[in-house]
């Protein structure tokens, strides 16, 4: 296992009137792709600014290379960061926006000029270079922001939901150009975002937060498909959750009793009787029906969303519970889903992730 | 009957467009010439006539203190070229720039501790405390710093307890910086104030984080900001204390006169209301470069750039 490079111990954030992050253990690889997600409030970007040193940790320390960040100014810890508001200044032209990072490290103008041009090419803005920030488009301010974080050769990029500003055409456009990046530079990338495409899109690990805490962290396939728990679960989005407790069961399988009935799911240790067994089974693993026809459990369609290749079905389960189902167009017409109608749901029961209990 | 059917709908269609009806009046490019249009008059009648009488007082005669229309280049020549004039040009505009400089030294440290370092409700109450001076009388805060400074005053007053003075602290260079000060520091602070409050303060923790140390923040990313505001307190500093009259006055005895006090002095000795017109649109002239040099410090050298292209 390679080292970490960032290292979060214990690190704890508390303003006068909110306690952003609670004592939070974390550590990022050198050359990693990390996105810390979570609902705004969370306590995300607070953990970039403590990282970036702009505002003081309350407790805890944080180690970058090793090295404790206690007492060490924001100037002095070399982790550029790319803002929401880009924070470009518009005092400058853009070469003198790239070259700034480097006349504070008393570069001299020839040489940051040189440097500057290299990264504005590097990311396609050769010709803006004299240009004012005034006169760039949201994509082309965007690169701006990344060049001049770049500049100087860092070992890490802090990028604070740095695409929400565009529209989806052009974000898609910078993901793929970010992910470039990393794999060029092979430096360390920790981005906050709120947006789950981008965060599967780009991230090597994803860590889901909460209320200043850390829910889960994982791949992104380990977030989607194995939620460490009911916030994370719910949080993904596509995900139902079932809540019930523990009726026995044999090798490997646990026996559910809920308000839905009685559900078989994989399980790697028994739970005693009557403790809380709740799980999740995901959108897109159900199968649907026309009712009646075979075990499952019956509801009614409430309505259809239109996501783009496929489609989310809602469904109104007995006893008030809605069901989030994703469909092909074809499955869809097939069974000819349209609201009102009764439909029996059913899944593999090894599709079904159980949620570890909550210790 | 076709055809008087169809003039009656182009009729129609035709006052429609023509009409000065509630519907033309309110439309988007009516409306503004509408509502500016009081401005417009106000402009003409307060502002642009007066200007044109001024100069053309310039080129009339005065005979036995009688003002006469004339077309003569007399007032001209003898104002711009006398000494007298030159040397309160001279001295104007060294007072007006001394107070300039002055005004920002000392409004810029003042208005950075209270845009940045005190808190929302101190900051409050430092901006209240320099707004009411801006609207208390003038002549009030000169006559109050005469009692501070006269030689009956309250330093000399103190300085007498100690054995020291009278000092001679009105009617010289200082005392008229003082006056000029009262006049433009509120002023100063008030434009830095605000404009130092609208910085946004990503743009400042950005420089730290791309490796400016606190210090140097001020120069590269506060005062750049701030450069039309730096601008704008320069200019209205400057033309404030260049047309001052009542400090000169008061605080100096009007030696050496100010151009202002000269314009009294013109009028007063023989009713020379054109050359005291001389006078006044010299002062025009210096205000129109003044504020024309402020725009274009104002703006950026990215944008002087740019429009020089």
């Amino acid at each position: 296992m390679p080292t970490p490079f960032i290292v979060l111990d214990k690190l704890d954030k508390r303003y006068p009137d909110h306690h952003a992050v609670k004592s939070i253990d974390l550590a990022i690889e050198a050359g990693e792709f990390i996105a810390i997600m979570g609902p705004s409030g969370c306590g995300k970007s607070t953990m970039l600014r403590l990282i970036a040193g702009l505002d003081e940790p309350t407790g805890g320390d944080i180690r970058i290379g090793g090295d404790s960040m206690r007492g060490v100014p924001a100037f002095q810890r070399n982790t550029p960061m790319v803002w929401q508001s880009l924070a470009l200044f518009p005092f400058l032209s853009v070469v003198e926006n790239v070259a700034f990072p480097l006349r504070m490290q008393k570069v001299g103008a020839a040489q940051r000029r040189k440097r500057a041009l290299e990264w504005l090419d590097r990311l396609g803005l050769a010709t803006m270079a004299e240009r004012n920030i005034a006169q760039l488009s949201g994509g082309q301010r965007q690169r701006v922001a990344i060049a001049r974080a770049l500049v100087t050769e860092p070992s890490v990029l802090l990028l604070d939901e740095p695409l929400s500003a565009l529209d989806a055409h052009l974000r898609v456009r910078m993901q793929t150009e970010l992910s470039r990046l990393h794999r060029e530079l092979g430096i360390t990338f920790v981005y906050v975002t709120h947006a789950q495409s981008e965060a599967f899109a780009l991230a090597d690990r994803i860590v889901i937060m909460s209320e200043g805490r850390i829910q889960q962290v994982g791949r992104p396939q380990d977030v989607y498909r194995a939620p460490a728990n009911a916030f994370v679960a719910e949080f993904m989005g596509m995900n139902n959750l079932v809540r019930g407790e523990a009726r026995g069961g044999a090798e490997g399988r646990l026996e559910v009793g809920s308000a839905l009935g009685t559900f078989e799911v994989p399980a790697e240790a028994p739970r005693p009787a009557g403790a809380p067994a709740d799980f999740v089974i995901a959108a897109d693993r159900i199968t649907l029906a026309p009712e009646a026809d075979g075990p499952g459990i019956s509801g009614t369609v409430l309505g259809l969303e239109f996501v783009g290749s496929t489609q989310t079905v809602f469904i109104e389960i007995a006893g008030g519970a809605e069901f989030r189902v994703q469909k092909q167009q074809h499955e869809i017409e097939a069974l000819d889903l349209v609201p009102g109608r009764r439909v029996t749901l059913s899944w593999d029961p090894r599709h079904a992730w159980l949620l570890p209990q909550a210790a | 009957m076709t055809a008087a059917s169809v003039t009656t709908r182009a009729s129609a269609r035709w006052r429609w467009f023509r009409m000065p009806g509630p519907r033309l009046a309110g439309s988007p490019k009516v409306l503004p010439a509408v509502l500016g249009l009081p401005v417009l008059l106000w402009q003409a009648v307060f502002f642009a006539a007066p200007l044109v009488f001024l100069v053309i007082v310039t080129f009339w005669q005065v005979k036995a203190f009688r003002l006469e229309p004339a077309f003569v280049l007399d007032n001209w020549t003898r104002i711009l070229f006398s000494t007298t004039f030159q040397r309160a040009l001279v001295h104007t505009i060294a007072v007006a720039g001394t107070t300039t400089v002055l005004a920002l030294l000392i409004a810029f440290p003042a208005a950075y501790t209270i845009a940045f370092r005190l808190n929302a409700r101190a900051r409050d109450l430092a901006v209240a405390f320099l707004i009411v001076p801006v609207f208390s009388s003038y002549m009030l805060r000169i006559y109050a710093w005469q009692i501070v400074l006269s030689p009956e005053g309250i330093i000399n007053a103190l300085a007498g307890a100690v054995g020291i003075g009278p000092l001679p602290l009105l009617g010289g260079a200082v005392s008229l910086q003082v006056g000029l000060l009262t006049l433009t520091l509120p002023i100063a602070m008030l434009i830095l104030v605000f404009a130092m409050a609208g910085i946004d303060r990503t743009l400042i923790e950005a420089a730290e984080n791309l490796g400016c140390r606190r210090a140097r923040v001020i120069a590269h990313v506060i005062l750049p900001s701030l450069r039309p505001a730096i601008a704008l307190t320069a200019t209205t500093s400057f033309l404030l204390a260049f047309g001052d009259y009542i400090s000169p006055l008061f605080m100096t005895g009007s030696k050496p006169p100010t151009l202002s006090i000269l314009i009294v002095d013109t009028v007063k000795s023989g009713s020379q209301w054109p050359r005291a017109s001389v006078i006044g649109v010299s002062m025009l002239v210096m205000l129109a470069l003044v504020l024309g040099l402020g725009q274009w410090l104002a703006r950026g050298r990215a944008a002087r750039k740019e429009a020089a292209r």
